[in-house]
């Protein structure tokens, strides 16, 4: 666009956005280091209670351990896989009640009063039923996340549909499209800003599912793990559990959110 | 001659839970082919229910409108371009086609040929977000030309434009429309742009609508360009009757 060379102004504008960015980074890497030697030395010097807190270094040597020993990776691939299929089954699903929704309007005025009472309810509470129906093994991890996930997947991608300008609706009639070529060519796609932010949501939810899932039922995964360690109170697995979860599932989120903001360069927004 | 449309005796009720609306009453009228007519009206008025019930989007409460011959091909552009963000200019602009499945070569070469020849030919595989109002309004024409409509409908195509583009891209419209010959009806607020555009302006009374008056325009340098006959002697008069005949208050 512009092929002259950028102004000395702006070039200190940039070098100002870029010097802000650094020290925010800073800063967050900071605190983060920070609370982590504090937990340390505190639990050294018997500020707090080890036994209860765990410390750092020994969560570090549990990991190691895990690691060695060939754990993890059993148990992390069971809730990768766990959580993963629990969040792809939930997305189709979820896509494809809202669309017969949307395709169905009488229907899903029917189905209002219970897909809000079904949104409302506590989900884990459905926890015992589940087993007793699916029997404790993956299945129920996966039911409970689906559990978890669908009803505001249903209602978000919904939402979604239904928000699409009238006026685009109506230009797909003055070209009589039929009903399927409305929602493939301009619904769907016109709710992808949508369907995205609803992928976001369900990463997360899907982890909370399958978690909850695997403090029921299950003898692997990290739901397991966490809830054997704190069984035999041994919290250095217990915390060490945690942290690898809260990795993944940042791991997870960053990949759908870059997904997100490469979808949204492509068409401008 | 025959008219292309006679819509007679048209009224349309809308009903809500809340009360029924009587947008359009006794509405009459012959649509010749080849015509430019402009609907002028206050705001509300029922000028966008005529045009869909023209277009067939939704049925009159009564009353009918009678297409003589083949029922013509319609086209209709909103007042929005309403081009989607995710496909091309060029996809965007052939979007009816791909509907329709007329996207044979034949239609696709027009689609190209009318791309090149509004100046739209290098943003072809652009997204819309690059180009400015006045090009994806032009865009927006060329999805609905590309159909070969024999009758254009236009729903206040240009307000969404600031006035300078607005100037421009009615000119542009206009001698597009007239060089392909087609019949057009145009809705809008403007009564300088009625006047610039059409051979025929109908005014319509508040709601419910009917027709108040309709003027046939005939200004004296004979000419095709809008900003041209904006300069004609006699568009002042015409001016000055069709602001009588709105009758419009600010209250
Ligand atoms: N689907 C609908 N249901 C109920 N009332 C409607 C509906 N569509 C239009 N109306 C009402 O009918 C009247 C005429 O509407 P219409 O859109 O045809 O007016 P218009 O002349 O095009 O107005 P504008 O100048 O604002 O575009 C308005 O009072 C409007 O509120
Ligand atoms: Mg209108």
């Amino acid at each position: 666009m512009y092929d002259k060379k950028p102004s000395d102004e702006h070039l200190e504008y940039l070098k100002r956005i870029k010097r802000n960015k650094i020290t925010t980074l800073i800063w967050q890497f900071g605190i983060l280091c920070f609370l982590i030697v504090l937990w340390q030395i505190a639990a050294d010097k018997k500020w707090i209670n080890d036994f209860i807190t765990s410390s750092p270094l020994r969560i570090i040597e549990t990991i190691i351990n895990l690691l060695t020993k060939g754990q993890l990776f059993t148990h992390l691939f069971t809730t990768l896989g766990e959580s993963i299929i629990g969040f792809i089954l939930g997305m189709l699903i979820g896509t494809v009640v809202s669309v017969l929704l949307w395709w169905f309007p009488s229907a899903a005025k029917v189905c209002d009063p219970y897909l809000v009472v079904l949104n409302a309810l506590p989900k884990i509470a459905l926890g015992p039923v589940i087993i007793i129906w699916a029997g404790a093994g993956v299945k129920s991890i996966i039911i409970m996340t689906l559990a978890i996930s669908l009803i505001t997947t249903i209602i978000g991608i919904y939402a979604g549909l239904k928000s699409v300008d009238e006026e685009k609706l109506m230009l797909m009639q003055t070209f009589k499209a039929s009903k399927k070529q409305t929602l493939f060519k301009v619904l769907l796609p016109a709710s992808y800003v949508n369907i995205l932010s609803v992928l976001k949501i369900n990463v997360g939810l899907s982890w909370v599912g399958v978690i909850m899932g695997e403090f029921l039922v299950s003898k692997a995964g990290l739901g397991y793990l966490i809830m054997y360690g704190s069984q035999v109170f041994n919290l250095d697995l217990v915390m060490a559990g945690v942290i690898i979860l809260a990795l993944c599932a940042a791991a997870m989120y960053l990949m759908i959110s870059s997904l997100e903001k490469c979808i949204l360069k492509k068409f401008g927004e | 001659m025959k008219p292309l449309v006679e819509i007679q005796n048209i009224s349309k009720v809308y009903h809500t839970v809340n009360e029924e609306t009587v947008a359009i009453e006794g509405f009459s009228m012959n649509v010749y082919k080849g015509d430019f007519i402009a609907i002028v009206g206050p705001s509300g008025c029922g000028k966008s229910t005529i045009l869909s019930i023209i277009a067939g989007l939704t049925p009159p409460t009564g009353g009918e409108c009678i297409f003589n011959g083949n029922k013509p091909s319609i086209g209709y552009m909103l007042q929005k371009d309403h081009l989607l963000p995710w496909r091309t200019i060029f996809k965007n602009a052939t979007l009816g086609l791909e509907i329709q499945k007329k996207d044979n070569e034949e239609n696709i070469e027009y689609v190209k040929e009318l791309l090149k020849t509004y100046g739209l030919e290098e943003f072809m595989n652009s997204y819309p977000y690059q180009l400015s109002g006045g090009m994806r309004q032009r865009a927006a024409l060329i999805r609905t030309l590309a159909l070969k409509p024999e009758i254009l409908l236009l729903d206040e195509p240009f307000s969404a434009l600031d006035y300078q583009t607005r100037l421009a891209v009615s000119d542009d419209i206009g001698k597009i429309i007239h060089s392909q010959n087609k019949t057009a009806l145009l809705v809008t607020h403007d009564i300088s742009e009625a006047i610039s555009l059409a051979d025929k302006v109908v005014v319509m009374s508040k709601r419910p609508a009917t027709i108040k008056s309709i003027y046939e325009i005939n200004l004296t340098p004979h000419t095709l360009s809008c900003i041209e006959r904006r300069k004609a002697k006699e568009f002042a008069g015409y001016y000055d009757k069709i602001w009588k005949d709105l009758d419009i208050h600010v209250r």
